[in-house]
C-alpha cells in the first residue's frame, strides 16, 4: 500500500456504501474464491496429471485375510502427480515385480534376493530405474562375476499389504525357493516404526497412503491453551472430513510438493521435527513406544535370521533413510535431542547380534549436497534419482568386504575374471 | 502473539470490536490499556521480566515531569540518561559485560518505546508551551499494543489527537472494509510472500556454501541477494499493514511506514519510502538540528552543500547502528550513511557540472530513473548482508566465488533490477490507467474484494497447510 493510496482510501473511506453493495460485495468475494479454487485445481490437474489403469487387476480386494495381496501375472499402470513417469507394474506368476519369472540360477552366478517394502518394490518408479534393476549390472561390473538380483518385495503397507517385517517372516519359504546366495533386506524407518503394528491389512489402499502424505505436513503439537482450543475445533469430525477432502485435491498435493521442494534443508527439517509422531525415530533417546517397536522388530529379525541360518544363506540388512533423515545427515547438523544415525545404530546392533550382516549406507548421504531432492516430497518415496543413489551406495557397501563373496578383487584378478 | 499470526489478528479484532462499544474516549482508552496489558502478559509469563522495562518507562516519565515543571535546563541530562539506560538495557557490546543485568528480562519493543520517550522529552524540553501528559496517557502512548512490537513510530500529538478526541474519527462500513482488506493483504505478505522469499534466500545461502558447480553458486548468489530485500519488505510492511488497520478500527490513524520503496530512483529517495517513521524521526531530531548547528558555524558558501552530506552520513549511520548492537551493524550503518552521503555528493557534483537546470532535466530522464532505481535496489541489497548475516556467514558468502564472479553477479543484479522494476512501474501505470468516474478500476471496492478474497484464501490455505508458527517479524528484534 502506498502512502498516497492510503490517503485516498481514508478520504473515500467515509462515503456511504450503496445498499446494493451489501449483497454485491460478499457475492463478488464468494465468486472470486470459487473461481480461484476451480481455476487452481484445473491448472494443477493439467500441469500435474495423474493416471491409473488396472490397479484393481494387480491387487486383490476383499481378501478374507484382510490383506491386499498382489495378483500373479498381472499388469497395471499408474502415475502420481509428483512423478513425470507413468509407471508400469508387471508382476510375474509368483506376484513379484522382478522383471522376469523366477528362473533356475545360472551356473556360477551369485543371486541376491531382495525383501522389503514398497520402496524396495520400486513404487512410483519405472522398474528399469529401480535400484533392484540397477544393482545386477553395477555389481557384476564391480565384482567381475555375474550377479543376479531377484526382487520379492511386495507393495508393503502402502498398497494395503502387511508391514514388511511380518510379511517377510510369513513368506520366508518363498524367499528360499528363489535359491538366494544372499538375502538382502532393505529397511525404511517406516517399516521399523511399524514393526509391532497389529492391524496390518485392515486399512484400505486410500487410507494406507495417509502416512506418507501426513509425513510432509505434520501437525503442530503444543501445550498452550490457544493450541488446545484450536485442536478441539480442528480435530472434530467435520474438520476431519474437510481435511480429508482437501487432501484429495490436486491443489493440495501440488502446493505441498512445491513448498516442500523449495524448502531449504534447515526449514524442512525443523518443520518435520515438529511432529513428534513421525519424528520420534529421529530422537537421540528412544521413548517407550519406540522401544516397543524396536523389540518387535528384534523378534522378527531373529525369526528371519534363524530361518536364513537354518537354510545356510547369509542374511544382510540395510536402512535407507527417509527424506528428513537424509536431509539431516547431509546437513551434518541437527537440533539437540535428535540423532539421524540413532535408528541405524539400533538396527545394526539388532541385526549383528543375531549373526546378520549390516550394511551402513547412511554416512554416504553426508557427501550428497541435497539428497532429499531425490525423494517425492509429499509422498516420501525415493524417485528415480533416489533409486540410482541407493544403488550406488549399496554397490559400494556390498563390495567393500562386508559380504565376502562380493568383495572387489584386486585389479589383476578382476581383469582375469573378466578375461575368462 | 508478537507476530502476524491468526492469534494476533483475532486478539486485535476483538480489541477493536470492544473498543467500539462506546465512542467515549475514556472507554476507548480503558480498552486500549487493558488490551495492551493483556498483550504484554501473553508475551511473557513472569512479571519480573518486565521490571527493567518499567524502570525505563519510569525514568522517561520522571524526565517529563521535571521538564513540565520548568526544569528545562535538565532536558539534556534527561535525554542522555534515557539514551544511556537504553544502550545498557540493550547490552550494546561496547559497554563492559560486567555492568549488564544478568537475568532474563523483556526488551521486545524497547527500541520503539525509546523513540517515543525521547520524542516526548525533546518536545517537552523545546516547546514553550508545556502540555501536561498524565501517567495514563504516557503509558497508553508507550505501551499501545498496535505499535509496541515494531512501530510505526507515531508522534504523541497525533496519537493524542485520535485517542483522546471527544469526537473520534468516523468508522463506516467502507473504512471497515478497507481495513479488513488491508489486514488480509498484510497477513498474505507476512505468511505467504515473506515465507516463500525467506525460503529462496535460505536456499541460496545453503547452496553457496556447498561444493556445487560454479553456475549453481552464481545462481544461488543472485537469488540470495535479490530475495532478502523483498522478504524484509513483505515481512515488515505486511505487519505494519495489519497494525495500521487494527489501529484504524480502534479509531486511531497510525502513520504510514512504507511508500513503494523499490520504486525509489535514488538512495536518498529510498529512505523517504522505507521505514518512513524511523527516518523521519532521525531527520527531525538528528539531521535538522545538526545541519542548523553546522550552518551556524561554517560560513563558507562553497562548503554549505557539503554540510548536508555530513549530516546525512551521521543520520543514516545512526539508523544503521540502531538496528543492532554488534559490529556488523556498525558496518551496516556506515554503508547506509555512505550510501546517502555519496548519493548527495553525486547530486551536488552533477548540479555543479551540468547546472541545476541540466541536472533537473537529467533527473526526469526515464533511462536515468530506471538505472538509478536498479542501482538503489542493488546497493540496498548489498548492505543487507551486514543486516542479516554474521561475520562468519559474510566470510563464507564472499569467499564462495571470486571477485570477478561477484562483479558479474552484481552487474546482473543491477541490470536485472533495472529492467524488472521498470517493467513493474510501467505495468502498474498501465493497470491504473483503466479508470471509471470513481477512480482506477483496480482500486475500486469490487476489485479490492476480489483480490482480498483471493489473497485471503491463499494465505489461509498455505498457513493451515504448513501448520507452523507464523514467521517472526524481523524488526521486532531491534
Amino acid at each position: 500500500m502506498t502512502q498516497s493510496n492510503a490517503r485516498d482510501l481514508r478520504e473515500t473511506g467515509e462515503a456511504t456504501l450503496p445498499r446494493r453493495d451489501w449483497i454485491v460485495l460478499p457475492a463478488v468475494g464468494i465468486l472470486a474464491i470459487l473461481l480461484l479454487a476451480y481455476a487452481t485445481e484445473s491448472i494443477a490437474r493439467w500441469l500435474y496429471p495423474t493416471f491409473s489403469e488396472g490397479l484393481l487387476d494387480c491387487y486383490t480386494k476383499d481378501n478374507p485375510t484382510g490383506d491386499t495381496p498382489v495378483r500373479p501375472n498381472s499388469v497395471c499402470r499408474e502415475r502420481i502427480a509428483e512423478s513425470k513417469y507413468t509407471v508400469e507394474y508387471r508382476f510375474n506368476k509368483l506376484g513379484h515385480r522382478a522383471g522376469t519369472e523366477l528362473l533356475p540360477k545360472a551356473p556360477g552366478s551369485y543371486r541376491i534376493v531382495l525383501i522389503g517394502s514398497s520402496m524396495t518394490m520400486g513404487l512410483f518408479v519405472p522398474r528399469e530405474m529401480t535400484f533392484a534393476a540397477l544393482l545386477p549390472t553395477e555389481l557384476s561390473k564391480e565384482t567381475g562375476r555375474k550377479v543376479e538380483v531377484y526382487n520379492e518385495a511386495p507393495g508393503g503397507k502402502f498398497r494395503g499389504g502387511t508391514y514388511p517385517t511380518r510379511d517377510s517372516v510369513a513368506r520366508f519359504n518363498e524367499v528360499l525357493e528363489a535359491q538366494p546366495d544372499l538375502i538382502l533386506w532393505v529397511i525404511t524407518p517406516w517399516d521399523a516404526v511399524n514393526a509391532g503394528f497389529e492391524g496390518a491389512g485392515k486399512e484400505t489402499s486410500a487410507t494406507a497412503t495417509q502416512p506418507a502424505v501426513q509425513e510432509a505436513a505434520p501437525p503442530v503439537v503444543s501445550g498452550s491453551s490457544w493450541d488446545k482450543i484450536v485442536a478441539e475445533i480442528t480435530k472434530g469430525k467435520f474438520a476431519d472430513r474437510l481435511n480429508y477432502r482437501w487432501e484429495q485435491t490436486r491443489t493440495s498435493i501440488v502446493l505441498k510438493h512445491l513448498l516442500l521442494k523449495s524448502d531449504s534443508q534447515d526449514q524442512y527439517v525443523s518443520s518435520y521435527l515438529r511432529n513428534e509422531d513421525f519424528a520420534g525415530f529421529l530422537k537421540a533417546a528412544p521413548g517407550p513406544k519406540w522401544q516397543k517397536e524396536l523389540d518387535s522388530f528384534d523378534q522378527d529379525v531373529t525369526q528371519i535370521e534363524d530361518k536364513a541360518r537354518a537354510a545356510g544363506v547369509p542374511f544382510a540388512a540395510v536402512l535407507v533413510p527417509n527424506r528428513a533423515q537424509a536431509a539431516m545427515i547431509s546437513m551434518g547438523k541437527w537440533p539437540k535431542g535428535y540423532d539421524p544415525y540413532g535408528l541405524d545404530a539400533e538396527l545394526k546392533k539388532i541385526v549383528e547380534s543375531d549373526g546378520g550382516i549390516y550394511l551402513d549406507i547412511l554416512a554416504d548421504y553426508r557427501a550428497i549436497p541435497n539428497p532429499e531432492q531425490n525423494y517425492y516430497p509429499v509422498d516420501g518415496h525415493p524417485d528415480a534419482n533416489g533409486h540410482a543413489m541407493i544403488s550406488d551406495f549399496l554397490v559400494k557397501e556390498l563390495t567393500n568386504g562386508a559380504v565376502p563373496a562380493l568383495k572387489i578383487a584386486d585389479q589383476s584378478q578382476t581383469a582375469m575374471e573378466r578375461g575368462r | 502473539m508478537d507476530s502476524a499470526s491468526f492469534q494476533f489478528l483475532l486478539f486485535g479484532l476483538i480489541a477493536a470490536i470492544v473498543s467500539n462499544f462506546s465512542r467515549s474516549r475514556v472507554w476507548r482508552s480503558v480498552v486500549l490499556m487493558l488490551a495492551s496489558v493483556i498483550f504484554l502478559a501473553m508475551l511473557a509469563q513472569q512479571p519480573i521480566v518486565f521490571v527493567p522495562l518499567l524502570g525505563f518507562l519510569l525514568l522517561g516519565y520522571a524526565g517529563l515531569v521535571m521538564l513540565e515543571r520548568g526544569w528545562s535546563k535538565r532536558a539534556v541530562w534527561s535525554i542522555l540518561a534515557v539514551i544511556l539506560v537504553y544502550v545498557w538495557l540493550k547490552k550494546y557490546t561496547f559497554l563492559p559485560e560486567g555492568t549488564f543485568l544478568h537475568f532474563p528480562y523483556f526488551t521486545l519493543g524497547l527500541s520503539y518505546i525509546f523513540f517515543r520517550v525521547l520524542h516526548l522529552l525533546i518536545e517537552m524540553g523545546d516547546g514553550d508551551e508545556k502540555n501536561h501528559i498524565g501517567a495514563g496517557a504516557y503509558l497508553l502512548y508507550t505501551l499501545n499494543f498496535t505499535t509496541f512490537v515494531s512501530g510505526p513510530i507515531q508522534r504523541y500529538d497525533e496519537f493524542a489527537r485520535d485517542q483522546f478526541a471527544v469526537n473520534p474519527i468516523p468508522l463506516g462500513a467502507r473504512t471497515i472494509g478497507l481495513q479488513l482488506e488491508r489486514i488480509v493483504r498484510g497477513f498474505f505478505k507476512v505468511n505467504v510472500l515473506a515465507m516463500l522469499l525467506h525460503t529462496v534466500q535460505e536456499n541460496g545461502l545453503e547452496q553457496i556454501a556447498k561444493s556445487v558447480p560454479l553456475e549453481h553458486k552464481l545462481l544461488a548468489a543472485f537469488w540470495m541477494i535479490i530475495a532478502y530485500p523483498f522478504f524484509l519488505y513483505a515481512n515488515f510492511s505486511g505487519y505494519i499493514d495489519i497494525v495500521i488497520a487494527l489501529a484504524r478500527l480502534m479509531r486511531v490513524e497510525l502513520p504510514e511506514n512504507f511508500d513503494r520503496p523499490f520504486s525509489a530512483s535514488s538512495f536518498l529517495d529510498f529512505w523517504n519510502r522505507w521505514h518512513i517513521t524511523l527516518s523521519m524521526w532521525l531527520k527531525t531530531y538528528v539531521y535538522n538540528p545538526l545541519l542548523m548547528t553546522l550552518m551556524r558555524r561554517v560560513s563558507s558558501v562553497a562548503l554549505q552543500p557539503f554540510l548536508g552530506v555530513i549530516c546525512f552520513f551521521v543520520t543514516f549511520f545512526l539508523i544503521g547502528v540502531w538496528h543492532g548492537r554488534t559490529s556488523e551493524f556498525m558496518v551496516f550503518g556506515v554503508l547506509q550513511g555512505g550510501g546517502v552521503a555519496i548519493n548527495k555528493l553525486w547530486q551536488v557534483w552533477l548540479s555543479q557540472v551540468m547546472g541545476r537546470k541540466g541536472y533537473k532535466e537529467l533527473a526526469k530522464n526515464p533511462i536515468y530513473i530506471a538505472l538509478g532505481r536498479g542501482m538503489t535496489f542493488s546497493w540496498f541489497a548489498f548492505t543487507m548482508f551486514w543486516f542479516w548475516a554474521n561475520w562468519t556467514q559474510i566470510d563464507t558468502i564472499f569467499n564462495a566465488i571470486s571477485v570477478l564472479e561477484w562483479a558479474i553477479v552484481w552487474m546482473t543484479v543491477w541490470l536485472g533490477a533495472t529492467a524488472v522494476l521498470a517493467a513493474w512501474e510501467w505495468l502498474r501505470k498501465v493497470l491504473l490507467s483503466f479508470r471509471t468516474s470513481g477512480g482506477p478500476v483496480l482500486t475500486s471496492r469490487y476489485a479490492r474484494v476480489v483480490y482480498a478474497s483471493s489473497l485471503g484464501l491463499i494465505a489461509f490455505v498455505v498457513t493451515v497447510m504448513l501448520n507452523q508458527p507464523a514467521p517472526g517479524i524481523v524488526y521486532k528484534a531491534f
